[in-house]
């Protein structure tokens, strides 16, 4: 898997933002990946054997060249991605709307009735109308107080793919987005497991992003997650994000980290193995202090979550300086 | 005697965990599980207590007598010292000012 950041511009400010720290290290004149290196990330990951291209931002449809580089990734026989908030220029609408669903999905971030913003919503509504089953939806979980009851009559109304991919905000390695504690966790996962029963009604999957772990569910009611559980625990490992200049990063939340360049001879498994490498030492932590005792964890069913979230928990200083 | 002759360098971080504390070298990726009592003597390390204070912290958590507990934080400095984690200007075993303590 590798995401390609085709842009670090975006038309909407989320506050969760996991791309922050990449963003603001660019200036406008270097925010849209040029084509030749799109051109060389086909490559790359033909080369490695990936069949996906994920086109992410930013907002990638606002890329000058976004519908040439669908273009491109589709006669080259990918599945094409688009991580999009779906408040999209008009063109890449008209675009997207003769692409095949079977070859082209658009996961669409929804914005959360908490952030008032019915404009923008309605804006999002139109597009969910006009692709219809192009379109999953998302959700980033950034407070303790989203309810996530009003994704399911979206997928009803608008037709989109019976799906939903559930999003933690994780804390970038600056901490300066606003996330979701891991202390809030459990109150969250009483929120999955109420949206998982309602949208089982409606034949609706839910899928996980990175960074959940199983003590989020109560222990009765594991059972009731079946399959669902398994994605939870095991999944932070190196995504391996591709920012417009060419430049590897593990992973959005950790920018900061380590970088690693796209060259002709850049191959995804061997970029993972550098980046897991660098990461080793935080395995053997978890998102919380208890997590070192946990079965789960001691039995590597579980990793313990976010890897920013642990490397944030480190200090180097004198506790009460 | 009040001078702080224990630092922790820059490129060592830690956090407390249920059972320790848990070190890394973010340069080179080694990693340490600090158990109590050892984690104990990191954990007033980082509180600013000086080397010669904590042999008395450590007895009583322990049940040690003042021995004892100065041989533990006296291993500890030297092996953490040897790990690169900390800085010490003072030789090992010699930390301990004894008419301090009295």
């Amino acid at each position: 898997m590798a995401n390609l950041s085709i842009t670090t511009i975006c038309n909407k400010t989320c506050p969760y933002c996991f791309a922050e720290d990449s963003r603001t290290q660019y200036d406008k004149a270097n925010a849209f990946m040029p084509e030749e290196t799109f051109d060389r990330t086909l490559e790359f990951l033909e080369r490695s054997g990936i069949g996906q291209v994920r086109l992410l931002g930013g907002e990638p449809t606002i890329h000058p060249d976004f519908i040439k580089m669908v273009d491109k990734a589709l006669e080259r026989k990918f599945h094409v991605l688009i991580f999009s908030n779906g408040l999209m220029p008009r063109k890449a609408i008209e675009r997207l709307a003769k692409a095949d669903p079977e070859t082209t999905t658009i996961l669409l971030n929804t914005i959360h009735p908490l952030e008032e913003d019915p404009k923008r919503m309605k804006k999002q509504q139109k597009t969910m109308e006009i692709l219809g089953p192009r379109v999953m939806l998302g959700v980033n979980i950034y407070s303790r107080r989203q309810e996530l009851d009003y994704l399911i009559p979206y997928i009803l109304d608008y037709g989109l793919i019976r799906e939903i991919r559930l999003g933690v905000a994780h804390a970038v390695l600056s901490q300066k987005n606003v996330f979701l504690h891991p202390k809030f966790y459990r109150e969250i996962g009483q929120k999955i497991l109420s949206l998982h029963r309602k949208a089982r009604q409606h034949d609706i999957q839910i899928g996980f992003d990175c960074g959940f772990v199983p003590c989020m569910f109560p222990e009765e009611e594991l059972e009731e997650l079946g399959p669902l559980l398994e994605k939870t625990g095991n999944c932070c490992h190196p995504i391996l994000d591709l920012l417009p200049d060419g430049k590897f990063i593990s992973c959005y939340p950790l920018n900061n980290l380590h970088t690693l360049s796209l060259d002709d001879n850049s191959h995804a498994a061997e970029l993972t193995r550098q980046f897991s490498e660098k990461l080793e030492a935080y395995n053997n932590i978890g998102i919380y202090p208890h997590c070192t005792s946990c079965p789960l964890f001691q039995r590597s069913y579980c990793n313990g979550g976010c890897t920013a979230f642990k490397m944030n928990r480190l200090k180097n200083s004198f506790a009460y300086e | 005697m009040k001078d702080k002759n224990i630092t922790f360098l820059p490129h060592i971080l830690w956090t407390v965990e249920l059972q320790g504390i848990f070190v890394v070298d973010k340069q080179t990726g080694n990693h340490y599980f600090l158990h109590y009592p050892e984690a104990a003597v990191w954990d007033l390390l980082s509180r600013k207590y000086f080397p010669e204070q904590i042999p008395p912290v450590i007895s009583a958590i322990e049940q040690v007598n003042l021995d004892a507990a100065t041989r533990i934080v006296s291993r500890c400095l030297m092996e953490w010292s040897g790990y690169g984690l900390i800085n010490t200007k003072n030789e090992y075993g010699k930390f301990i000012d004894h008419n301090h303590l009295q």
